[in-house]
């Protein structure tokens, strides 16, 4: 058993498969994640901010595969990097929306990626 | 009969125009003004005095100076195109906002670098034009001498323009390129700009994302027909983003740039951004500025280059007085 990353590459290693006589026991259909990643800047480590977030966005049912913190001083921002991964689009607004909040509320920056 | 221009703004674009233009017959330029006056002659001004304000002198220093505002000259004098290059005024866009409006509602053809009456008033501007029939060019406003609306206008016209993104604004390009390259703080990248002469002494026109808002708003306008102005942008600036932030981007195959971004169902917004290494956009350094048009059939299409400078600026004026001459058939 082997995981291919995308649904088209996957039916491109099936054909091959078949084509050479492979026997292919099973070719199921992918899980289509997606991944969002974001930046955060702001006084994270000092409010505790990000730390209940993650919780937050890991409890709606998004995955966080990735959490940086880099703090150059304690007084001056930190800088974060976060990225989560969902399949559900709804859980994925439900996490933004839940960043946004946290971001208004701590005077975090929310650096977003380009579409 | 060459078109008869009136330059309004006598500073670097100017002069930048001048030493091209009087090389070129379908042209003659019969009025250039200042804030203190103007200079005019209804057959053309002497090409011995356009060298001398080509080469800096001042035109209250030119034989027929007239001690008036430019706006008389604007609704008095005779001319076929008035070039308004006076400088950008994001509060009330005036004085230009006036030369303008009384420019085409003679019928005369405009051609103008300046943001301000633009990113505030353009459906007014652009209404009033083609009540006229006057032809309204403003290439040189957003990017420089990139063909932004000549691309959009003449070379997608079976296309259609659904959203773009771009990078408009040279100073805050140059902040984020210097600050990632050599991983310093964002203060002590201002202060170089400021001495290179990059960015402004107030720079918060720049950092704050005000330029690039106003610039927006002007390509959102003309390209999907709104009527918006650029305090309707969603604006954020640099000033916080730190060299950390930009490193943790990178270890994920990102830039961090100040995105503009528009799309058809008007939403507009300028923010810091993360830019995927696989986009065009992510390796736009320095002072440079580009755009991608994102179209129903043809796809991304991504154009580059100086987004400010003298020369820059008056090859896009140029181009858009050459394109009228065209039309009108001089």
């Amino acid at each position: 058993m082997f995981n291919i990353g995308s649904k088209d590459a996957l039916e491109k290693m099936g054909a091959l498969l078949k084509e050479g006589s492979w026997r292919v026991l099973s070719l199921e259909k992918i899980a289509q994640f997606r991944r969002i990643t974001l930046g955060l800047i702001g006084h994270i480590i000092r409010t505790k901010s990000v730390e209940s977030l993650v919780n937050k966005v890991d409890a709606l049912g998004a995955n966080v595969s990735k959490f940086s913190v880099n703090m150059p001083n304690q007084s001056g921002e930190s800088s974060a990097l976060i990225s989560f991964e969902a399949e559900d689009d709804e859980v994925i607004e439900k996490a933004m929306a839940e960043i946004e909040n946290t971001c208004r509320q701590n005077d975090l920056l929310l650096i977003r990626a380009v579409d | 009969m060459a078109l008869r221009i009136f330059i309004l703004g006598a500073g670097t674009v100017c002069k930048g125009l001048l030493k091209t233009i009087m090389q070129r017959s379908e042209f003659s330029v019969c009025g250039v003004a200042s804030s203190s006056g103007y200079v005019y002659s209804k057959d053309g001004l002497q090409k011995a005095d356009l060298e001398k304000v080509a080469a800096g002198k001042k035109i209250s220093e030119l034989p027929g100076f007239v001690q008036k505002p430019a706006l008389d000259a604007v609704q008095n004098c005779e001319y076929d195109a008035l070039v308004e290059l006076t400088t950008t005024n994001l509060k009330d866009a005036e004085p230009a906002f006036s030369h303008m409006k009384a420019a085409l509602a003679r019928g005369k053809h405009l051609v103008t670098s300046n943001k301000g009456p633009l990113a505030l008033h353009f459906s007014e501007l652009d209404s009033l034009a083609k009540k006229n029939k006057a032809l309204f060019r403003f290439e040189a406003t957003v990017g420089g001498a990139i063909p932004i609306f000549a691309t959009a206008n003449n070379y997608l016209k079976g296309d259609r323009v659904v959203s773009l993104k771009g990078i408009l604004n040279g100073t805050t390009n140059y902040i984020l390129s210097r600050m990632f390259d050599e991983k310093m703080r964002y203060d002590t990248v201002l202060k170089e700009a400021q001495q290179l002469g990059i960015a402004e002494r107030d720079p918060s026109y720049d950092v704050e994302g005000i330029d690039a808002a106003a610039k927006l708003a002007i390509v959102a306008n003309a390209i999907f027909g709104k009527n918006s102005s650029f305090s309707e942008v969603k604006r954020t600036g640099i000033s916080r983003i730190t060299p950390e932030i930009l490193e943790l981007a990178a270890s994920q195959n990102y830039r961090i740039k100040l995105i503009c971004s528009a799309s058809s169902d008007g939403k507009m917004e300028v923010a810091p951004r993360f830019v995927p290494l696989s986009d065009p956009l992510a390796s736009i350094n320095g002072t440079l500025n580009a755009i991608t048009l994102e179209t129903k059939m043809a796809g991304p299409l991504t154009l580059v280059g100086k987004g400010a400078g003298e020369s820059e600026t008056a090859s896009a004026v140029l181009a858009d007085l050459i394109d009228i001459a065209g039309r009108v058939g001089k």
